[in-house]
């Protein structure tokens, strides 16, 4: 067991590795009610194809989130939320590009819902009638986020800038990847990706961390796993070009409104990665939020609504940077973006607004360890990357107006592409 | 002024939260919507935009958010601050610095007409946003349907053209009348209840005691029952709202029995519109009811294909007949008593809900605290959740999609 202390948020954890590979942190928070239990595995949207040392395994779009929904099931063919219901324990889960999560929070006894969750997580039983019963549920998923514009306006923006890389597809696949998904598929993903060796169990909670580790390990000398491949994701070769630089849809809405994205490279190095996301971040919010003072101009000449939605994200093979607003001047808003992002390029960022948002950052880094959620998902997320959580949550610090200047000029601006939606 | 204190260690920020308390009525929500964008925009202190952020981030990202709620016939705008535990932050100042920002804000207001433009074509935005997004939009026309002459259906978002014509004088004058008329209570979460604090209080925000309201929660008597509305619109997907009349108010003896057969009926992924309608018949991804306490309201909520709204419409109602026909497995209620018992001790690690709790006994003038409504909810029986479900009269349906 390791312990972990950090003394500038006045937080810490114990970690530890068991003998079958599971990874464990207990986040020790004394004086909350409710505890917190969350197991992840490095299994999402982007796994569309896998490959081990001498089998590829193709899947069809949205097989991590069907997956997610049949996990639930018990042998019996029941749901298992009423078990955690019946212990005062609130279960969910969610899928998202790169991982799969399970959780329970309650402020009742921890030990009964958390041998359910690490029971019903390490095994899976289907049958094709529950498989096919779970199309019907996955699609009004579907439709629900399909009504939603800002959603829409995303997945548009991704896929018109993707052809291979599995950001093309949502989370959720499409109706026919969903209605194509087999029995067969589930179980192959679950045994390529659900062994304890490639899982983190994450415990937030007042108890004992020793004892809750305890509890662990006895729960995981009882079972047997079998050894598995190491399958990774493959992705294919993405060219730098996007598919459509413009894209126009219609939908039930009063008010228009548009994206307008770049696609940039990949980031193989992890702590470059981070690195180069929070410099952009810095240069996003010092330029399209009203720490700048164009920004009230732009508001007077009705060049967006409310505020400017301003994104980074990096991966190995992905790269893109994303705005988004509702506006009645949608390609002032387009142009305005380019002009912005090249003055930034040039200019970078004063010392002034550097030091303004590391107090922003701080306090921003401070709130989340009040949201055991927040805690949960940046401690797996840590973990697939390989790096130390702390690093992860100090890295801002660290980020100077040379480094900022650096990473905008490394932003490639010349492949864009722009979604618009407008009211029917 | 009344302060109630909440303390607690477990948060990273301190938070107050300041009510103003009037009357409910229909054309004081909307200028008091648009009073609350403008007083977080600006001040004469910080004029614009930028200086505002820049204040904000020199307080490490100190938060105003105001939040104008319904009680029944209570109104209440609470101004509600937040900002990071002073023994955080390495400045002794750094209490009276943000107590003397939110101070400037509040009694400092910048009232000009290029703001006022400004912020009524924010809030008109936020209404068109929330019409666009069907799950909102159904709420805002169900109630507006079934309501008028309640303060339920007042709504800024049923509005836009008062909005509109709103004028400088209009929000003046509302400004005026919150801060010499209302009722004014503050809400601390703090860590400790400090002696600098308490006077940082007295010192920036000293309002008096003032005319105290009274009125709150209420029953809708209906005029006319079963009322079914369909608005049409081009979405792949049905949005269903059925609205019930509970006939039980807030401090009726049987008001827990309601919270304990909500609870069995649509709070959880366990309840029987969940487990039946998506687990069972696999017609939506999620559904759910919910109550309005004060109000005395019961509401349902789903999404399905535009072909089985009827099919929906008619397992809600089975789901209803059946908690009346004691028609359910006892693990129903075990679940919903360890689950009820779950939500209410876990709401004690959120500030807004200990917000809500603290000043919702203020309001009713009552003293409960977590084991007595558990222990309520413990004694509860299938009797008494068919006694408080017989009392409930739908009132509207109301469907927003496409004709099949």
């Amino acid at each position: 067991m390791k312990q972990v202390y950090n003394e500038r948020y006045q937080e810490g954890y114990v970690e530890t590795t068991l003998d079958n590979g599971l990874k464990v942190v207990v986040w020790q928070k004394q004086d909350y009610a409710k505890s917190f239990f969350m197991m992840a595995t490095p299994l999402g949207g982007f796994d569309v194809k896998q490959v081990s040392e001498s089998k590829q395994y193709p899947y069809p779009a949205g097989v991590a989130h069907f997956l997610e929904h049949k996990m639930f099931e018990d042998e019996n063919g029941e749901d298992i939320t009423n078990v955690f219901s019946s212990l005062g324990a609130d279960v969910n889960a969610y899928t998202s590009y790169e991982e799969t999560t399970y959780f329970f929070s309650t402020t009742q006894d921890i030990y009964k819902p958390l041998e359910v969750l690490l029971d019903f997580v390490q095994s899976l039983h289907l049958s094709k009638e529950s498989v096919e019963k779970e199309k019907e549920i996955i699609v009004q998923e579907l439709n629900q986020y399909l009504k939603m514009s800002d959603a829409v306006l995303i997945y548009e923006t991704l896929k018109a800038l993707y052809k291979n890389h599995p950001l093309k597809n949502e989370i959720l696949g499409d109706e026919e990847s969903i209605r194509s998904i087999t029995l067969e598929d589930l179980q192959q993903a679950y045994q390529n990706n659900y062994h304890p060796s490639k899982m983190i169990l994450i415990a937030i909670t007042k108890e004992n961390p020793k004892d809750v580790i305890d509890f662990i390990k006895t729960n995981q000398a009882k079972k047997k796993f079998t050894k598995v491949e190491t399958v990774n994701c493959l992705y294919e070769d993405e060219p730098k070009e996007v598919v459509q630089k413009y894209v126009e849809k219609q939908m039930e809405v009063q008010s228009e409104k548009g994206a307008i994205a770049f696609k940039l490279n990949g980031i193989d190095d992890i702590k470059e990665k981070m690195k180069q996301e929070w410099s952009i971040k810095f240069l996003i919010d010092t330029y399209f939020t009203s720490i700048n003072p164009d920004y009230q101009t732009w508001i007077d000449k009705g060049i967006f609504k409310d505020t400017i939605m301003g994104e980074i994200d990096y991966g190995c093979k992905h790269g893109f940077l994303y705005f988004a607003c509702e506006s009645d001047k949608i390609n002032d808003f387009f142009q305005l973006v380019r002009n912005t992002l090249n003055e930034a390029k040039h200019k970078g960022i004063n010392e002034k607004s550097l030091e303004q948002l590391k107090r922003r950052y701080y306090a921003q880094t401070l709130r989340s360890f009040q949201n055991f959620d927040d805690i949960a998902m940046m401690v797996y997320q840590s973990y697939f990357d390989g790096v130390d959580y702390f690093y992860e949550a100090d890295l801002f610090a660290e980020i100077t107006c040379d480094y900022i200047r650096q990473a905008a000029s490394k932003l490639d601006l010349s492949n864009e592409s722009c979604v618009v939606i407008k009211p029917n | 002024m009344k302060i109630s204190w909440i303390k607690t260690s477990k948060f990273k920020d301190y938070g107050l939260s300041l009510r103003f308390s009037c009357l409910n009525n229909e054309n004081d929500n909307a200028k008091r919507a648009l009073l609350a964008f403008m007083l977080q925009d600006r001040c004469v202190k910080y004029p614009t935009k930028e200086l505002m952020c820049a204040k904000r981030n020199e307080l490490y990202s100190a938060q105003l958010s105001i939040h104008n709620t319904s009680y029944g016939y209570r109104f209440v705008l609470d101004f509600r601050m937040r900002f990071l535990k002073p023994s955080m932050i390495n400045d002794p100042n750094y209490l009276k610095q943000c107590l003397s920002f939110y101070h400037d804000l509040l009694f400092e207001p910048l009232f000009t007409e290029d703001i006022l433009a400004e912020n009524k074509k924010l809030l008109l935005a936020k209404i068109e946003a929330m019409e666009d997004d069907v799950k909102s939009q159904i709420i805002l026309e169900g109630f507006k349907y079934c309501s008028q002459e309640y303060p339920l259906g007042y709504s800024a978002y049923n509005q836009k053209d008062y909005i509109e014509s709103l004028t400088l004088d209009d929000i003046k004058d509302t400004y005026q009348r919150l801060l010499n008329e209302d009722e004014v209570e503050m809400l601390c979460c703090v860590d400790e209840q400090s002696e600098l604090l308490n006077d940082l209080i007295k010192q920036y925000f000293p309002f008096e005691n003032k005319n105290k309201i009274t009125k709150s929660y209420y029953t809708i008597v209906s005029k006319e029952l079963n009322r079914k509305v369909f608005i049409e619109k081009d979405i792949d997907q049905s949005e269903i709202m059925l609205v019930y009349y509970t006939n039980t108010s807030r401090l009726d003896d049987d008001f827990y029995d309601l919270c304990f057969a909500n609870a069995l009926l649509g709070q959880f992924s366990t309840s029987l519109l969940f487990q039946e309608i998506r687990e069972k018949h696999g017609l939506c991804y999620s559904i759910g009811s919910s109550l309005i306490r004060f109000e005395g309201v019961l509401h349902i909520n789903v999404g399905v294909s535009n072909d089985k709204v009827d099919e929906t419409i008619e397992l809600i109602k089975q789901q209803i007949q059946r908690l009346i026909n004691m028609d359910y497995d006892d693990s129903y209620l075990e679940n919903t008593l360890a689950m009820l018992t779950n939500q209410i001790y876990s709401g004690n690690d959120y500030m807004v809900n200990m917000y809500s709790k603290t000043y919702s006994s203020n309001v009713l003038n009552i003293t409960e605290s977590d084991e007595d409504i558990i222990n309520k909810y413990r004694h509860i029986t299938k009797a008494d959740i068919a006694k408080v479900m017989r009392k409930l009269q739908l009132e509207l349906q109301i469907v927003i999609g496409r004709k099949e």
